[in-house]
């Protein structure tokens, strides 16, 4: 579409961001994004493509574990770990645990990013 | 039944059953019951894409398809949608594989997904100038970095992942 090819690998089982931030580590400049769904996963690109890169986005697909999480993902876990561990009465609250309140809710609000 | 152009009687002309068949009774049936193409597609599971340009969301099973007699189709979309964090999505239809209805600008629609679930439409559209035949609709969309998901899905445990996506086209006079 708009120039944009597709590489189709019939795979079902993708974790979508996961996959994304595997292809876009590829460091591909053809790549313009990865869509899921129908069983298939397809890789969009710019025409042109050379062997090489085609061949090395056809391994990534391949070798893409679904089962491990992306870095948004991994983040997003803590987070919901690090508020678990809040869920208590106030008076057990820790000063370790004021301070990681305050860094959730200073990411939450877009203040200080969470790494 | 297919549409025929109307006859333009004659003065004198002896009118046969087969002229008003055709002339009276086919198209008064063809207007009734006019070419549509309704999916409601279950892809037992989300659509996904973080493509930054706009691509078929499922240009296989997210398609509406029908064969038109040359009047206008009338198009339009409904879907749930999220993102896995915020960003923009575009979405489009295109027609006959190539043009999209919404060129010379980004696209149709356009909206800030997070990750809470909106319903998101594309209002109906007449799509003028086709020729009779076949003609094909499909879903387009693009986001500008996130992950962004259409729920698909009949089979997921989750209530609020149990949603179609919904493409209707139908040909109006």
């Amino acid at each position: 579409m708009d120039g944009v090819i597709d590489l189709v690998v019939e795979r079902a089982d993708a974790n979508p961001e996961r996959l994304a931030e595997e292809l876009a580590g590829l460091g591909i400049a053809a790549y313009r994004g990865v869509s899921t769904g129908g069983g298939r996963v397809r890789v969009h690109v710019t025409p042109g493509l050379p062997d090489a890169d085609r061949a090395a986005i056809r391994a990534a697909v391949a070798r893409h574990d679904p089962a491990r999480q992306s870095h948004q993902q991994q983040v997003a876990a803590a987070r919901r770990a690090a508020l678990d561990g809040l869920r208590k009465a106030w008076p057990e609250w820790t000063g370790a645990d004021k301070d990681t309140f305050l860094r959730l809710l200073a990411a939450e609000w877009g203040l200080i990013p969470e790494e | 039944m297919g549409w025929t152009t109307p006859r333009t009687w004659l003065v004198g002309e002896l009118v046969t059953k087969t002229m008003l068949d055709t002339h009276l009774r086919d198209n008064l049936m063809a207007l009734k019951d006019p070419p549509s193409a309704q999916v409601l597609r279950d892809n037992a599971g989300a659509y996904t894409t973080n493509s930054s340009t706009l691509v078929p969301v499922d240009d296989v099973n997210l398609k509406a398809t029908l064969t038109t007699y040359g009047g206008d189709v009338l198009v339009w979309f409904v879907g749930t949608f999220n993102a896995s964090s915020g960003t923009n999505m575009v979405l489009d239809i295109r027609v006959d594989g190539s043009d999209r209805l919404g060129a010379g600008f980004e696209g149709l629609v356009a909206q800030t997904l997070g990750t809470a679930r909106e319903a998101i439409a594309i209002p109906p559209l007449i799509v003028t100038g086709l020729d009779p035949g076949e003609h094909t609709f499909e879903l387009l969309w693009s986001s500008s970095g996130a992950t962004i998901r259409l729920f698909s899905d009949t089979t997921s445990g989750t209530a609020a992942d149990n949603l179609p996506a919904i493409l209707v086209a139908r040909e109006v006079s």
